[in-house]
């Protein structure tokens, strides 16, 4: 049985270093490992992706091949490794084991893997006694042992000739930087550095080496007593300094350098060194142990896959304001200018300029969009779509470019169009939060085909509240969004959910309202009870804001991604001024395609065709009931004037004001939601419709008896049940606010989804939970599960299926 | 079965056009809903600044002027504070619950009525400090 010796059984660093060959500009492919720990399995990582590979025990030594196959080792304990080989489909095999005969020896635990320009893969072994004799070897996978004699090699690396680096360690703070010409036996030491000063940290022995793609020999040194680690260069000195345990080195085309820095066994950190630059900067920190690290076994690799796809978000850099809007053209910009992302929103909108580096002006590329399945695509709808720089359409799956000359690099340029939702029709997304296409990029001239995964996103849902409410009316909209005593928000975990307000006070810059109100009232108004143009303004602001931090890293993968839309569930007043931010002039901005933020709407209880009760509202007869809801901040507004600036702004009441039918009186401002706008929203509609059951307490509710006693005009009286349907809504259905005929914009049911029946209660669903306040009884489409649950039914709907119409916007 | 009147409302709903009435409108012919402020009535108890603590009922006393006849009065108060029930005989006496969960703050006690006329007055109010 092997035995491992006493000194190994302290904590064991051991870096193992993989350096991919690199040909390409700044690469997004970055891949690394993380340990087991506290009983989370190792695992294979893309930075900013996630998970490639799980369910490992200590994995390293991570490269890539020409074809896009990820080789990576993994040991379960010192005297065993195992040669891996990930599929650009994500098919995982193990192409080599090795098995150490005795004792695995001092401290460098460190295998890694390199592979040659020809396709070969390369592993080394640590020292390894076997009957008696101590040996460390490197071997071909399918071809035997390379070179043996050795001391503790690892860190293997070809350069683009087929020459094989490594280092091999002699002890702890020595050793040789070794290289094996293309065609030989025998490794010569092409470098013999000062050893390490200070005495490392026992299993911090990290050591890697890379080769840049002029040919430049890296290699790193870890702490050292007091002395940093570094990157060095060799036969010139340090380039980075005030490291701690860095390893993993890894180039990509274009020169820069990506390492990993370890402080501790457990966490890591990815830098890159920009070429030309002397300090590195944080790329990411993707990793900290949830418990121990296993013995030993404290192993980071790191490669870079060539050549390479870069994603980039062409908002607003790379945008022309063209019409319509698309991206520029210009090589140069396109090579340098906008933001590295790793995925999109589903949205149909958002596009990604994909910037391909090449050897040689004038290559040849072919560029292919792969599903899910990896297969080629066959529809963009599903998994978006192709198309060159400047173009405002988007339909291949497959081009082939012809790379130009840029100040970087030669690189050719193509345009990803996102798909046009996020599920897809045979509903096989819809327990998903994510899901991946794949670009590939086959080089004509060398043969060399890359494989880059495009996580898709939802959009961010946004939660947008309606006539005088505020985010707060969505805390009992469970499953979708809740938000629990202490101000807990859950969310299904499916969905990036926001719940916005615009509620902001506007009081202190009014100076009148119709009808008008003492000053205490019009100093209380909040922007919620304005109108559709004043709060699509809002509205619109805090859905960018929204998406912004969503592009950055705030959605469910912290990633990086482009973003254009969002997907928006609104409620009563909400739904119109979300039709309504198509008509403002912002929505036509290029950095929106003159799209809109809006990819598509699921609007609850919507007066879409206004609401007789917001008439009623604002009558003079009424004015009782009026004043009444306006002394708890329902103030119903036909007008107010602003102080300074703009002198008057539509209040929500007067904007909803219409008699709920097609071909009745309607607002102005929903008459322009009536005009075929410059786009049409996707809009699935949701309605609530009461029965007998709901009012059956309004004669003896708070409410309807205080107001018929001390205002007893019209609407008070109305209060009351069978005669609220009748004078409100002439007997036709509605959710106790609203008309279903205004719900439904006209529409007949079958274009949308009526509740008016909780089986529970026996009760239909009033518009609100605030309706509940007026006397009407439980359940509202606002607090319903169910639905919440149709809710997220919808948004599980792709656009083109007929439950969404495109109104006019 | 009894069938329910036709409001004054919605006779006026079928007679005009709606959308006239609403964006055509003058200021005379929007109603002002602080015209109802009267002196008529006035919150005698409690006084202006009373401090009251959450969980607290409080006596509010509404005192119609010298000559003045109220039909039917209630008690309104600032969120959450709600309404009272309505009473219609003198005295006009109400016992008020300041709910446990009352934030700190300054909160407003108004009294609405309804006069021997059929008018509809409210009180000044009056306000009470939750500490």
């Amino acid at each position: 049985m092997p035995t491992i010796r006493p000194f190994i059984l302290y904590p064991l660093v051991v870096f193992i270093l993989t350096a991919a060959s690199a040909r390409t500009a700044r690469a997004q492919g970055i891949y690394y490992n993380t340990p087991e720990s506290g009983g989370t399995a190792g695992t294979v990582q893309q930075l900013g992706i996630g998970t490639l590979v799980g369910g490992l025990t200590y994995p390293t030594g991570l490269a890539f091949d020409g074809q896009g196959n990820l080789y990576f080792g993994n040991s379960a304990d010192p005297l065993s490794f195992q040669v891996m080989e990930r599929s650009p489909a994500g098919t995982v095999t193990t192409v080599a084991t090795f098995s150490a005969g005795g004792s695995v020896a001092l401290g460098p635990w460190a295998y890694s893997i390199a592979v040659s320009p020809s396709g070969g893969v390369f592993y080394n072994t640590p020292t390894y006694t076997d009957g008696g004799t101590f040996r460390g070897e490197i071997l071909e996978v399918g071809g035997g042992v390379v070179v043996s004699g050795l001391s503790y090699p690892t860190g293997l690396t070809f350069d683009s000739a087929g020459n094989l680096y490594f280092v091999n360690v002699t002890g702890p703070a020595s050793f040789q930087i070794m290289e094996l010409p293309i065609g030989t036996t025998t490794p010569v030491n092409v470098g013999s550095p000062v050893s390490v000063s200070g005495s490392i940290s026992f299993g911090a022995w990290t050591y890697g080496v890379a080769v840049s793609p002029s040919g430049s020999i890296f290699y790193n040194t870890p702490k050292g007593g007091s002395t940093p680690g570094t990157i060095q260069e060799l036969g010139v000195g340090t380039v980075v300094n005030g490291l701690a345990y860095p390893t993993g080195l890894a180039f990509d085309a274009a020169g820069n350098l990506y390492f990993g820095d370890s402080a501790s066994p457990a966490n890591l950190q990815i830098m890159e060194l920009p070429i030309g630059a002397t300090t590195a900067t944080n790329v990411g920190s993707p990793f900290n142990a949830t418990g121990s690290i296993g013995l030993g076994l404290w192993a980071y690799g790191l490669a870079v896959q060539t050549p390479t796809v870069t994603l980039v978000d062409p908002v607003p850099q790379l945008i022309a304001p063209t019409s319509p809007p698309a991206t520029v053209t210009d090589p140069n910009t396109l090579a340098t200018s906008g933001r590295t992302v790793s995925g999109v929103a589903a949205d149909g909108v958002t596009e990604l300029v994909l910037r391909i580096s090449a050897s040689n002006v004038d290559d040849q590329l072919t560029v292919s969009l792969f599903n899910d399945q990896g297969k080629l695509s066959t529809s963009s709808n599903d998994d978006g779509a192709l198309g060159n720089p400047g173009d405002a359409s988007f339909s291949e799956n497959e081009m082939t470019l012809s790379a130009d000359s840029t100040s970087a690099r030669p690189m050719a340029f193509a345009v990803y169009r996102a798909p046009i939702d996020f599920p897809r029709a045979s509903g096989q997304d819809a327990s998903s939060s994510s899901r991946f296409v794949s670009i590939q990029v086959a080089d004509a001239a060398s043969g060399v085909t890359t494989s880059i995964p495009i996580r898709i996103l939802r959009p961010p849902v946004i939660l947008v509240p309606g006539l005088w409410s505020t985010r707060t009316a969505w805390n009992d909209f469970a499953p979708l969004y809740s938000v629990g005593l202490f101000g807990t928000v859950s969310a299904d975990s499916r969905f990036s959910v926001t719940a916005l307000s615009y509620d902001i006070p506007v009081g202190s810059l009014l100076s009148a309202s119709q009808p008008s109100y003492k000053q205490s009232v019009l100093a209380s108004i909040h922007a919620n009870s304005l109108g559709f143009q004043y709060n699509a303004n809002i509205v619109f602001a805090a859905i960018a804001n929204s998406i912004g931090g969503f592009k950055n890293g705030a959605n469910l993968n912290n990633i990086q991604v482009a973003a254009v839309q969002a997907d928006v569930v609104a409620h009563s007043l909400g739904g119109d001024i979300i039709r309504y931010l198509a008509l403002l002039p912002q929505s036509s901005q290029p950095t929106l395609f003159a799209r809109g933020n809006v990819h598509k709407v699921v609007t609850l209880d919507t007066p879409h065709l206004g609401s007789p009760l917001a008439t009623a509202l604002l009558m003079n007869a009424n004015s009782c009931t009026q004043g009444l809801l306006a002394y708890f901040g329902d103030i119903a507004v036909a007008s107010v004037t602003f102080k300074f600036g703009p002198t008057i702004s539509n209040g929500a009441v007067g904007d909803l004001s219409g008699a709920g039918t097609i071909g009745g009186a309607l607002s102005p401002e929903l008459t322009a939601l009536m005009q075929e706008g410059p786009y049409p929203i996707p809009t699935a509609l949701i309605a609530g419709e009461t029965n007998s059951g709901n009012e059956e307490d309004l004669d003896s509710a708070e409410f309807p008896a205080f107001a018929q006693a001390v205002c007893g005009d019209p609407l008070a009286i109305d209060l009351s049940p069978s005669v609220w349907d009748m004078n409100l809504f002439d007997d036709a259905p509605n959710d106790a606010i609203v008309p279903l005929s205004s719900q439904l914009d006209g529409l007949p049911t079958t274009q949308g989804v009526v509740f008016s029946l909780d089986p529970a209660t026996g009760y239909g669903y009033i518009h609100s939970l605030g309706t509940e306040a007026l006397g009407f009884f439980l359940p509202s489409v606002d607090t319903s599960q169910a639905v919440s649950s149709e809710v997220i039914d919808l948004l599980n709907t792709p656009i083109n299926n007929s439950q969404f119409n495109s109104l006019s916007p | 079965m009894k069938r329910p009147r036709k409001s004054s409302l919605a006779e006026m709903a079928s007679r005009i056009n709606l959308l006239l009435l609403l964006f055509a409108l003058e200021t005379a012919r929007i109603a002002s809903a602080q015209q109802y402020e009267s002196s008529e009535l006035q919150i005698t108890s409690p006084a202006n600044g009373a401090v009251v603590n959450p969980g607290q009922m409080i006596a509010v006393v509404v005192t119609p002027s010298s000559g003045v006849t109220l039909e039917s009065v209630g008690i309104v108060g600032t969120s959450p504070i709600g309404f009272s029930r309505v009473v219609r005989l003198e005295p006009f006496q109400f016992s008020i619950a300041i709910p446990a969960a009352t934030p700190a703050g300054s909160y407003s006690l108004t009294a609405w009525a309804k006069d021997s006329a059929g008018q509809t007055v409210v009180s000044a109010p009056v306000t009470i400090e939750v500490p």
